[in-house]
């Protein structure tokens, strides 16, 4: 509707006088404004992949980097960082951002790689239930154990602080291909 | 010491055969170890929040991906267990090997053999590489496929294993305890292309793991070179050893006749086998306190009253003990038969039995 509006103001604006013109103006102003306001994207979320290759420096010590995942074959350790930015321009209530993230198919989490600054971390096995790592259990066998990070299936980061406009955080995690 | 010797190569026969025998049972030989070249691994987050106590529509990320590469890795294993025990002047003497793409793609192997890298032993004259190709264990000429390096290389499928055989002479002039070396190596089509037919890991030139090809991977994506490559753990390339001998024992397990519970000879529950075994000796001296011993896999269950060594009914049990040597051991589901000394070139003694399938 907002968009229909905007273009009857826009054939107006352009055949109409300098008056119309200034209503044009405003009238855009007013559109952006609530467009803004209107956002579901309050909370923007950037993915983004990389490899994590060790390498031999100088000292002959064996060192780890990220680097473009460009070329990846079983075995590889990639690396997911989810950045979260609040776009809007209200805070985002203290403790309601939870960002969820799959364990991609023909890859397994690789244990303690999890992080998020002012987060807390639980994981599922089932993409159902969360819970921390002492608490996850599965059935083998028809003998129920803990979970270990091989069984994880999917992450959850719930952000603790409220998001002011324009703060941003991330959370990443590292899997290996299988 | 020579007994013992032949005695461990003859267990190794056995072993060889039993390891095909139980891929007639249904023993995967086989299993994924990556995922395939050319699959999309694909990610997208979300997250829900709320604004002053309402709770907004939740938001996905962009959605990453990235395709699996081909991640080139073979490896080739000497199938001897050790030296292959020959006489001096043997002809057409057998080297096993296995060539297995580790890899994550199907890929064209060229198989080399050399015949001149043994360091102070001899060079074994090579004949004939021969292809696995009729599903018998071992090399059956007329059965399994002739191969020439360069010419109808095979192609792998992921995970797959080949079974390669080298034909070889023995130089004249051999003693007891001479070694001859073959070497194998394997080689992926794609860095024969990649390098305008590189196929020595010994050359300065010699891809470093990790290398990558753009578009010459299986499905035309990326190949990636893996680790079986690296020059200091050369998992493509090994050697298998010939080894002179006064006197060779081998065996030749076959399965003369089989009879199912209908009157047929089709392998199902029930069906008796009968085998044969027949025990050889080549070389000039004599091969010392020989014992058989042929463990059945659990699948079959040997018929009393069966066993016939060198045409005469052998009992079953192990009575008198010390004196009666041969017979069956329940326990252990193993036939041992004892034939003390066997002189070099002594007609064969043909062992037979009878075992059902469970």
């Amino acid at each position: 509707m907002t968009h229909l509006n905007m273009d009857k103001v826009v054939r107006c604006g352009l055949n109409q006088s300098r008056r119309a013109v200034r209503m044009l103006t405003v009238t855009f102003a007013v559109f952006l404004a609530s467009a803004a306001g209107f956002a579901h994207a309050q909370v923007q979320l950037d993915n983004t992949i990389k490899k994590v290759e060790t390498f031999v420096n100088a000292e002959g010590d064996v060192e780890r980097r990220l680097v473009d995942a460009n070329s990846v074959v079983p075995g590889d350790e990639l690396q997911y960082t989810v950045r979260f930015t609040n776009n809007g321009s209200q805070s985002v209530d203290a403790g309601s951002i939870v960002i969820t993230d799959v364990v991609p198919a023909h890859t397994e989490y690789l244990d303690g790689t999890a992080f998020g600054a002012g987060t807390q971390i639980w994981y599922s096995v089932d993409g159902e239930m969360y819970a921390p790592p002492n608490k996850l259990t599965v059935v083998n066998d028809g003998v129920e154990m803990l979970a270990s990070a091989k069984d994880y299936r999917s992450i959850r980061w719930t952000f603790a602080p409220a998001l002011d406009p324009g703060d941003s955080g991330y959370v990443s995690f590292n899997v290996r291909l299988k | 010491m020579i007994a013992r010797t032949q005695f461990n190569f003859m267990r190794q026969q056995i072993g060889i055969f039993m390891l095909a025998c139980g891929g007639l049972f249904g023993a995967s030989s086989s299993h994924a170890i990556g995922t395939d070249a050319g699959v999309n691994i694909s990610n997208t987050a979300t997250a829900t929040f709320s604004v002053n106590g309402a709770t907004q529509t939740p938001v996905n990320s962009n959605t990453v991906q990235t395709i699996v590469d081909e991640l080139l890795d073979v490896v080739v294993v000497d199938a001897n267990s050790g030296p292959v025990a020959v006489g001096a002047g043997a002809t057409g003497a057998i080297l096993q090997f296995t060539v297995t793409n580790n890899g994550n793609g199907n890929e064209v192997y060229r198989i080399i053999a050399e015949d001149d890298v043994n360091e102070g032993g001899f060079d074994p004259l090579l004949n004939q590489l021969y292809i696995e190709s009729n599903g018998l264990p071992g090399l059956q000429i007329g059965g399994d496929t002739p191969y020439v390096p360069g010419s109808g290389d095979p192609l792998l499928a992921e995970d797959s294993i080949l079974t390669v055989y080298v034909q070889s002479d023995l130089p004249p002039g051999l003693v007891q305890g001479d070694n001859g070396d073959i070497q194998i190596r394997a080689i992926a089509q794609t860095i024969l292309d990649a390098t305008g037919g590189l196929d020595n890991p010994d050359d300065p030139l010699w891809p470093v793991p990790g290398t990558s090809y753009a578009t010459l991977g299986d499905g035309g994506g990326t190949a990636v070179v893996g680790t079986s490559a690296d020059i200091n753990a050369l998992l493509l390339r090994t050697q298998g050893r010939y080894q002179v001998s006064e006197a060779v024992l081998s065996i030749d397990k076959t399965a003369v006749s089989i009879v199912d519970p209908f009157g047929g000879n089709t392998i199902v529950p029930g069906s008796v086998i009968t085998y044969e075994l027949a025990l050889r000796v080549v070389g000039s001296g004599v091969a010392q306190s020989v014992q058989v011993s042929d463990v059945l896999p659990a699948e079959l269950a040997y018929q009393p009253d069966t066993l016939i060594v060198a045409g005469v009914a052998e009992d079953d049990d192990f009575a008198p003990a010390g004196v009666d040597n041969s017979g069956f051991d329940e326990a252990s589901n193993t036939l041992l038969i004892e034939t003390g000394d066997v002189a070099g070139g002594a007609a064969d003694i043909v062992i037979s039995f009878d075992a059902a399938i469970r």
